[in-house]
């Protein structure tokens, strides 16, 4: 099934490489909402320095990015292929076809983590913030946190890929799966991660953690029905 | 190699295929002729697995449909409207992918072979998206006949193509068949039909209406006959 799996995210990888139109769009998305916040802390004469005091508000800032940014690239993972007719040559996998669901999670993860890594830099720059040597735990809490929201995501890719209404689909079942079961959950442990409130991080990523074990498992056991005609 | 048991499909309640029931042997070219609605791409569809039926079964080289997917899906190689190729991708890259995803051979001289005997080697590096639509079929079919399957199910292969592509697709189904491989394609022509298949299906309606060895029946009368199943529909 790996096989399978890495096919499919190589494929993903080098049709990505060729037209450049799922990543560089998530990215000038996610700058564009930092620098909106930005300037929108401006107008309302909201200085930096409160930004940077406020770990909540650092933490929600950067997860609502990496929320509406990696929406971007999960809404073409099936979309693209149901639109170009190709989704039927995927179906045709030889094997499981969670082996599809493992293949598209991987190309969307790393899509995912590549724009939320963009980001981190983005809100460092033009909020002048500084993560006091915490990068190393807080690219680990983001690729946690990441791999949540595209194991819910892959599978509700997959679920509005050949919906009439899939643009606003879309969005309305991800806010309503994976906003309090991975992105309140990833802004709270990255919030104790800047204020070194350890046991919020522990218990954050315990949850997210086990989130994402029971998404896997059910997309495992459902993924078949999900893209069955 | 190809049994079929009360094969039905509804959608949304309404029957697409009647209650099916079919056996091909081994090596057979069984073309299913047909008007526009008749079912014959849904019957394909269920056989390969990316359609379940409503009621019935398929049974593919001993395996079923409903129990066995996994193995009916090893054992067949599929041809459709859509050509299931990506256009961003080279004709190289595509079957390169498929390879892959099969878990058969990609190397450069296999991927090759494939694109030198649907003749679009002098095209191996450019994208899909820049060919005709007769090189997309015939690239399609290439597709299908990767990894040589036990079961060829082609949906119009004949589609869009000029008389020299047709000729090369009809060598390219007398290869396969020779290899071992059954064939069933769908078709509207019924005089191509004749010339083409073993055996011959037609259905209307999503009911087979039809079937004979073409050794039963002369070309003229098959396509009379077609001509009359057709037109009681209409």
């Amino acid at each position: 099934m790996m096989r399978e799996a890495l096919a499919i995210a190589g494929k993903d990888f080098r049709l990505e490489a060729r037209t450049r139109e799922r990543l560089s769009s998530m990215v000038i998305f996610s700058l564009m909402v930092v620098l909106s916040f930005r300037f929108a802390f401006g107008f309302f004469d909201i200085h930096v320095d409160q930004v940077q005091e406020s770990r909540s508000i650092v933490a929600a800032i950067l997860w609502v990015t990496f929320f509406f940014a990696g929406m971007l690239g999960l809404a073409p993972a099936f979309a693209k292929e149901a639109d170009a007719g190709t989704m039927g040559g995927l179906l045709l996998v030889p094997t499981n076809r969670f082996a599809l669901y493992l293949g598209k999670l991987a190309s969307s993860l790393v899509f995912i983590f590549v724009v939320s890594l963009s980001t981190l830099i983005f809100f460092a720059v033009f909020f002048n913030y500084d993560y006091s040597g915490q990068w190393g735990p807080l690219i680990a809490v983001t690729l946690l946190g990441t791999l949540g929201y595209s194991s819910i995501g892959v599978t509700v890719s997959a679920l509005s890929s050949s919906a009439k209404t899939r643009d606003i689909l879309l969005p309305m079942l991800l806010i309503t799966v994976a906003l309090f079961t991975v992105i309140v959950p990833s802004i709270n442990a990255t919030a104790g991660l800047l204020s070194g409130d350890i046991d919020a991080v522990v218990s954050n990523v315990v949850y997210v953690g086990a989130f994402t074990v029971i998404a896997l498992l059910l997309s495992y056991l459902l993924f078949d029905d999900i893209v069955e005609d | 190699m190809l049994v079929l048991r009360d094969l039905g499909k509804r959608y949304g309640g309404k029957p697409a295929l009647r209650g099916l029931n079919l056996n091909v042997e081994p090596g057979q070219l069984c073309v299913i002729l047909g008007p526009n609605g008749a079912g014959k791409s849904t019957l394909l569809k269920l056989i390969c697995t990316l359609s379940r039926p409503s009621n019935g079964d398929a049974v593919v080289g001993g395996h079923s449909v409903l129990d066995d997917p996994v193995e009916v899906r090893k054992l067949v190689g599929v041809a459709l409207h859509e050509t299931l190729l990506y256009e961003d991708l080279t004709a190289a890259e595509n079957l390169e992918f498929y390879s892959r995803l099969l878990g058969v051979s990609s190397e450069k001289s296999v991927i090759d072979e494939m694109l030198s005997r649907v003749e679009l080697l002098h095209r191996r590096n450019d994208r899909v998206g820049t060919f005709s639509r007769g090189m997309k079929q015939r690239l399609s079919i290439a597709r299908a006949m990767l990894g040589s399957p036990k079961v060829l199910l082609l949906d119009e292969p004949f589609s869009g193509l000029d008389i020299k592509a047709r000729g090369q697709v009809s060598s390219l189904l007398t290869q396969a068949i020779a290899d071992g491989a059954t064939v069933l394609l769908t078709a509207h022509d019924p005089e191509l039909g004749y010339d083409l298949g073993h055996r011959l299906l037609v259905l209307v309606d999503g009911a087979l209406v039809y079937d004979k060895e073409k050794t039963a029946v002369s070309r003229g009368d098959f396509v009379e006959e077609y001509k009359k199943m057709v037109g009681a529909t209409k």
